[in-house]
């Protein structure tokens, strides 16, 4: 009769494990996804699938693999266009069994028309792909969680060169001419020679530095950490100014004409003189906002999202915030193409969406909403 | 209110650890863990010492279950008489363990933010870090390389999550005193299994900075029980106990009989 109590330490530490371990099932995403657009086409690595979406109808028109297998495949998290015919997505797979915890990151060139594997074999790292890289000249730049830099070729994947920083990569490379920018989380931003790898620059910030830089002008502004949006010269690193906020800048700013946006985490959004760095507006949304702010084409329109998932349209004349919509789960990556906005979502059953930049007013969702 | 009392003064105080301590993330989670202990030590030591005393009352409350086996209410009045009389509270172990879990969620949640292995993690990290104490944000990654390891990932070669398991059945061996009451003894033993093995799960699933939390935890642990001084076996009834009778003083002692010498023993069996 006593014998089923001793079953309840038992039950409540398996129980223990389950819940902290995360197994309660789906995909536990531990970055965010992103998007591209081309040629009026949605690419996007949605965890489970990279899919290839209509970007007027959010109709699926491909998906790789065609169903859901995480035993073999994904979760995908980034999408890079190579070329006309190539696109390049990430992963982060595990190569062992419950016990092994050997994650590697995983490229594989998908053909952009339908979606089949291009290369013979994956390219294959120790260290997560966390955001995506950039591709130039015959080239393929993607930094890892490693702190790994790598040139790969484009066409077969092969490895052209690597450089080592000292912390993780987890910034989207910035290809110009023959150079790449890689911003790294150990405060340095370094170019690269394209070709080779080998190192011509290499600027150190306060903080550390996650995301790209903005090429605007003939210069580069990159923010980081240590609170502080730079503004440096592309040939030697030389920096031209600085602007202070409020917390780490993380995003890549926007810029058009003779100005730059940029948000810092704790949701201010600043519009800067390009050339000086002076404040013209400053603006607050609600939340925390790790992803840089999208300009509309015509200049008009200053998107930012936040972490709680929330969308807000700003008036770039005096950043009030003209419409603001709110959504499930974190914001990844945010799109503009001609009228819409396209976003994708993590930890919500909507992964994908549409907005008009206008308004605000959603366009369409997918999976589509019942 | 979480982040406000708990997370964000743990999480800066690991940052100032880490700039004190020349940017050495083990030598700060360390600090931190040492810190968190010594604020936790009086509820600890009030832990152990009520589970002490509870185990000394084991053979009293084996003859209770026994002599009430069919009247539960009976039994259950005449334990908490025993209780009573031996001056314990019998959840006077759990209190202090409730007041401390708290504190110790949030060690192990601060250590996983800092180290922010994820860019999920690390962005939630930007919202805990004090604006008023200059040149913490730039401490931003910590530090995470540590002789084989990458601290904010698990430990590829299992060796942390040996010691977790190791240091954790020790910690609870020593924690666990020896039950008279076969049906606590056979919980006891299922615990001694299954808390190491759970702890060395979460090692194998975790950054490996946890893995350095739950190892000098228990090194903590096993340090703090030996050296504390263990308190006297209150016996049961120590209350209305009659007061032990006065040693006589020397001269009202009878002599000791003193022993012959063995040659003297031998000469008497002789005769």
């Amino acid at each position: 009769m006593n014998r089923p109590s001793h079953i309840y330490p038992v039950a409540l530490a398996l129980l223990a494990v389950l819940l902290l371990a995360g197994c309660s099932g789906g995909v536990h995403a531990t970055t965010w996804t992103t998007l591209l657009l081309h040629d009026g086409t949605l690419y996007v690595a949605d965890l489970e699938q990279v899919r290839a979406l209509d970007a007027e109808t959010g109709q699926e028109v491909w998906a790789f693999p065609a169903k859901p297998d995480l035993s073999q495949y994904g979760p995908f998290y980034t999408v890079t266009r190579l070329n006309d015919e190539l696109l390049m997505v990430t992963s982060y797979e595990s190569t062992g069994g419950i016990f092994s915890a050997r994650y590697r990151g995983v490229l594989r060139a998908l053909s952009l028309n339908g979606g089949q594997l291009a290369w013979p074999q994956p390219f294959i790292a120790d260290g997560e792909f966390v955001a995506p890289g950039a591709a130039g000249d015959g080239i393929f730049v993607i930094g890892n969680s490693n702190g790994n830099i790598y040139g790969l070729r484009i066409e077969d994947g092969t490895l052209v060169w690597q450089y080592t920083a000292r912390s993780r990569v987890w910034a989207t490379p910035l290809i110009l001419s023959d150079t790449v920018y890689v911003a790294s989380l150990d405060h340095h931003l370094y170019a690269l020679d394209l070709q080779t790898g080998a190192l011509r620059w290499l600027f150190r910030a306060g903080g550390a530095m996650a995301d790209r830089p903005l090429f605007l002008n003939d210069t580069l502004y990159i923010g980081s950490f240590d609170h502080n949006l730079y503004a440096l010269r592309p040939a030697d690193g030389t920096e031209v100014w600085r602007f202070t906020g409020a917390n780490w800048f993380w995003g890549t700013p926007a810029g058009g004409g003779d100005r730059l946006y940029a948000a810092d985490v704790n949701g201010n959004v600043y519009a800067l003189d390009a050339a000086t760095g002076q404040e013209i507006w400053r603006s607050r949304v609600q939340g925390t906002v790790r992803l840089g702010p999208a300009l509309s084409p015509d200049g008009k329109r200053l998107l930012v999202a936040s972490e709680n998932g929330a969308l807000f349209g700003l008036d770039t004349a005096d950043g009030f915030v003209l419409w603001q919509q709110p959504g499930q789960g974190q914001l990844g990556a945010m799109v503009i193409g001609g009228e819409q906005v396209y976003v994708t979502r993590i930890n919500a059953p909507q992964r994908v969406q549409a907005f008009y930049v206008e308004n605000g007013r959603p366009v369409w969702s997918y999976p589509p909403q019942q | 209110m979480w982040d406000l009392l708990i997370l964000n003064p743990m999480v800066n105080l690991l940052l100032l650890f880490y700039r004190l301590l020349g940017h050495q993330t083990v030598l700060a989670i360390t600090a931190l863990t040492l810190v968190v202990r010594l604020v936790t030590l009086p509820l600890t030591l009030k832990q152990q010492q009520s589970a002490r005393r509870m185990q000394e009352l084991q053979p009293e409350l084996i003859k209770l279950q026994k002599k009430y086996a069919n009247d539960k209410e009976a039994l259950a009045r005449e334990q908490m008489k025993l209780y009573r009389e031996a001056g314990i509270n019998p959840l006077g172990g759990c209190l202090p363990l409730l007041i401390q879990l708290p504190l110790l969620y949030g060690l192990w949640q601060t250590i996983m933010r800092t180290l922010a292995a994820s860019p999920l993690e690390l962005v939630r990290l930007s919202q805990n870090i004090y604006s008023f104490i200059p040149g913490l944000a730039s401490l931003i990654p910590l530090q995470s390389r540590f002789l084989w390891m990458d601290l904010g990932q698990p430990d590829p070669y299992y060796v942390l999550p040996i010691l977790v398991v190791v240091t954790s059945w020790l910690s609870q061996k020593i924690l666990t005193p020896p039950s008279m009451d076969p049906r606590s003894a056979a919980m006891n033993r299922q615990m001694l299994i299954m808390m190491p093995l759970m702890f060395g799960f979460f090692s194998i699933s975790f950054a490996s900075g946890l893995s350095i939390y739950f190892i000098i935890s228990n090194l903590v642990t096993l340090l703090q029980y030996f050296v504390t001084p263990k308190p006297q076996p209150v016996p049961a009834g120590a209350a209305e106990a009659p007061k032990e009778p006065e040693r006589p003083k020397e001269a009202e002692r009878p002599k000791e009989r003193v022993r012959p010498p063995r040659t003297a023993r031998r000469k008497r069996g002789r005769r």
